[in-house]
């Protein structure tokens, strides 16, 4: 069919776009931590970039920061949401626990980061709790946040990563009628969280393996959330990164390519040690199996439990600190509430915050809409090239945008509103494909035909029958989209190079100054703007469709 | 009066085996009944009739009605309506929404639309949500859906199938009457028998 050729040729075209702009963002680093960057005349091939960024200070130590916060981060979020399904899945209570994850998954990273530290500070809202139970009325002199061992950054990291495993595994879940596998296992004589781990969970994993090495990607190489919560000196990898590649003098782009050649490997080296650990623990599990044991891991699994609801209950305290924090007056330690609430902040801050917000919510309007079109044309005509659109979550950041700033400087392309746009749909692409991608293969092909066959035009089909359809699902993924982009730290700083700023790239730089209400008003601002789309993405479908009983599920 | 619906030396086949070796013509007014277990090919059929079929299948073979040739013709452009087992009303639009989006001639749409109704005993249903409608209603508001975009042969995959047996003979009577009204052609996909006796036209049994 000539319409199906051409929207399939279409898609292709996308793809191959987003597959280039990946391809020579690598390029755009690689080429210049060889020594090859013609902007400063450098055309011959050298070394020299890649030994002066070993022996950049702290480096080695930046190196093992990342790869071990990043695999700690993804074991424990993993280890700790399969030990929750175990526990939970059969309980009432664990679809109570999704409505809880699905929103802390729309935070975001920066501000969710900021309650963290919030709560967990030594004068935040935890310890001025147990200094009212101690009796102590001092900040403790300890080290807890930006700690040199990145516990915090890795706490920053589980906090964000759980909810967003648990909704991939409950997806995967319901692909392995667990109800059928847990009569079976149960008849056999085993108790639930142990059969549950010793039959679902494996299945489970095969089909999460790709997120699952997503947030391994993301937590290796994650930037603004470390700059808040991880070490500085030295800081991590990525952090180390950053700087050299936004610093004013344009030959330390030379030294920050570099690190981002180091940055691959030590993704490369996270992975293999990954799947070393799939291959230890795949035996570990096997030993296990065969014994036979019928009963155990209940201990672990409530743990678990507690955990993640600690965990849940550090981030949402800590949203909650970030909004009392905007409008606190002075407030002494150990009081858990401040001495005086009053709008002074906002008066005085607020129309910083709101200017930045209009280019943010810009940004994020035109990135989601325009990834909304894009993702029904990969839809309409990609579907078995997919996996690529997603190649962009699997590298990370850091390695391949310092590339595309490079290259924008080679071939003087200034940073502009649309240069960041551009690489902003890059990363909500993906997103909003995933989102679309059940509820687009889940409409009856029949309508269509029957549409067709009515003598309607195809695209007037799409327009009338198609659309209105996923009137739910397209706003929940322009939400996911909206979120995705507001939330984006590094593309906006590298690309936009300060003439472009956001809501995150301000509220990120305010980690240093340390003005805990302006963070508090600003991390507000951001998780606002993140958040708010969803509640229009929830409530437009039930009002629009509140006569149609069939539209009323989705 | 419409013309003669003719599939002329088809040939289908899934994976290099053949699946379906068929010629027929069926004249209008006259209902083919295809009967044939599960897997023979009688949806693969319909797919290939209305120009969806998989491209996973190889088809031979050509369509016509009257001396159009249909081969080649999108599917919105064959005029051939169909109708399912299932109604599949389009659950974001009422009942008048539904039957109106089938009109070629939108100039007096509500006329056209209680007209509709009013031959199905669905007088006053134009605002209704499809949901709130019993399987029959339903099966009557698919029907005219169907019949007012003026299809020049309309298939019917089993649409009778998944009604009880009182509602079955109502609405398959109402579906004959209507079809031999109009003076088109049609086939008739089922397993049941009953549907065949009640086409009374010619049967060709798959597999």
């Amino acid at each position: 069919m000539g319409r199906s050729l051409y929207i399939r040729w279409l898609a292709i075209a996308v793809l191959v776009i987003a597959a280039c702009v990946l391809l020579s963002g690598l390029l755009g680093v690689v080429l210049p931590a060889f020594g090859i960057f013609p902007v400063l005349g450098r055309t011959e091939p050298s070394l020299l970039f890649l030994k002066s960024a070993l022996s950049v200070a702290g480096v080695w130590r930046a190196m093992l920061l990342s790869l071990g916060t990043g695999l700690l981060a993804t074991a424990l979020a993993c280890v700790t949401t399969f030990l929750l399904l175990a526990a939970l899945t059969r309980q009432a209570r664990f679809n109570r626990l999704l409505e809880l994850a699905a929103p802390l998954l729309a935070v975001p990273h920066a501000a969710a980061a900021f309650g963290i530290a919030f709560v967990i500070a030594p004068a935040g809202w935890a310890v001025r709790l147990f200094a009212n139970l101690a009796g102590f009325d001092r900040p403790p002199d300890v080290v807890i946040l930006n700690d040199p061992l990145g516990l915090s950054l890795v706490l920053g990291l589980v906090a964000k990563e759980i909810p967003f495993l648990l909704l991939m595994a409950v997806a995967a879940l319901s692909q392995t009628r667990p109800a059928q596998s847990a009569k079976i296992f149960s008849s056999l004589g085993y108790g639930h969280v142990t059969g549950w781990l010793k039959v679902i969970a494996p299945q489970v994993y095969r089909r999460i393996r790709l997120p699952i090495f997503a947030v391994l990607c993301f937590s290796v190489s994650v930037v603004d959330v470390a700059i808040i919560l991880g070490p500085s000196t030295p800081p991590t990898l990525s952090v180390l990164i950053t700087r050299f590649m936004s610093a004013p003098d344009i030959s330390e782009r030379l030294i920050g390519s570099a690190l981002a050649v180091l940055q691959f490997g030590v993704l490369l080296i996270a992975l293999f040690a990954w799947l070393l650990f799939e291959r230890l623990s795949s035996l570990i599990f096997k030993t296990w199996i065969g014994r036979g044991i019928r009963n155990g891991g209940q201990l672990l699994a409530n743990a678990a439990v507690i955990l993640v609801f600690g965990q849940m209950l550090v981030l949402a305290a800590g949203i909650v600190s970030l909004v009392v924090w905007s409008f606190a007056g002075f407030w002494s330690f150990p009081d858990l509430w401040p001495d005086q609430l009053s709008a002074k902040n906002w008066t005085r801050f607020g129309p910083e915050a709101l200017a930045v917000l209009g280019p943010t919510l810009a940004v994020a309007t035109v990135s989601s809409a325009v990834s909304y079109g894009l993702a029904l044309i990969l839809l309409n005509g990609a579907q078995k090239y997919l996996g690529f659109i997603y190649l962009a979550l699997l590298l990370p950041q850091v390695v391949f945008l310092p590339g595309i700033a490079n290259l924008m400087l080679a071939m003087d392309i200034g940073a502009s509103f649309w240069a960041v746009v551009s690489v902003h749909i890059l990363f909500v692409l993906p997103y909003m494909v995933l989102a679309l991608y059940g509820p687009f293969n889940g409409i009856d092909p029949r309508y269509r035909s029957i549409a067709l066959g009515l003598g309607i035009h195809p695209f007037r089909v799409f327009l009338t029958v198609t659309l209105p359809m996923l009137l739910g699902p397209s706003l929940a993924a322009l939400a996911i989209g909206f979120a995705v982009s507001v939330a984006q730290y590094l593309p906006t700083l590298l690309i936009g190079a300060g003439r472009v700023v956001t809501i995150t790239t301000e509220a990120v730089a305010l980690a240093s100054g340390g003005d805990r209400r302006v963070i508090g008003l600003y991390g507000l601002v951001q998780t606002l703007a993140a958040v708010l789309p969803f509640g229009v993405a929830i409530i437009l479908p039930t009002a629009v469709w509140h006569n149609r009983k069939g539209m009323q599920n989705g | 009066m419409g013309e003669t619906l003719t599939v002329h030396a088809l040939r289908i086949s899934l994976d290099n085996r053949p699946l379906l070796d068929l010629d027929f013509q069926v004249p209008p007014s006259r209902i083919l009944t295809i009967m044939g277990p599960s897997g023979s090919g009688k949806s693969t059929l319909l797919a290939w009739m209305t120009g969806h079929l998989s491209p996973a299948f190889t088809a031979k073979g050509r369509i016509s009605l009257g001396d159009r040739d249909l081969t080649k013709v999108p599917p919105h452009l064959r005029h051939i309506g169909i109708l399912f087992q299932d109604p599949l009303l389009f659950p974001h639009m009422s009942v008048g929404g539904n039957i109106a989006f089938g009109l070629r001639d939108p100039s007096d749409r509500d006329l056209a639309v209680r007209t509709a109704l009013s031959q199905v005993d669905l007088d006053g249903f134009e605002i209704r949500d499809p949901e709130t409608l019993s399987g029959g209603q339903k099966a009557r508001v698919a029907l005219m859906r169907a019949l007012v975009a003026k299809p020049q042969a309309l298939l019917l995959d089993e649409p009778f199938s998944k009604l009880d047996n009182a509602l079955r003979d109502t609405v398959r009577r109402l579906v004959f009457e209507r079809i031999k009204e109009r003076g088109i052609p049609a086939v008739l996909v089922t397993h049941d028998e009953g549907d065949a006796l009640a086409a009374g036209g010619p049967v060709i049994t798959l597999g």
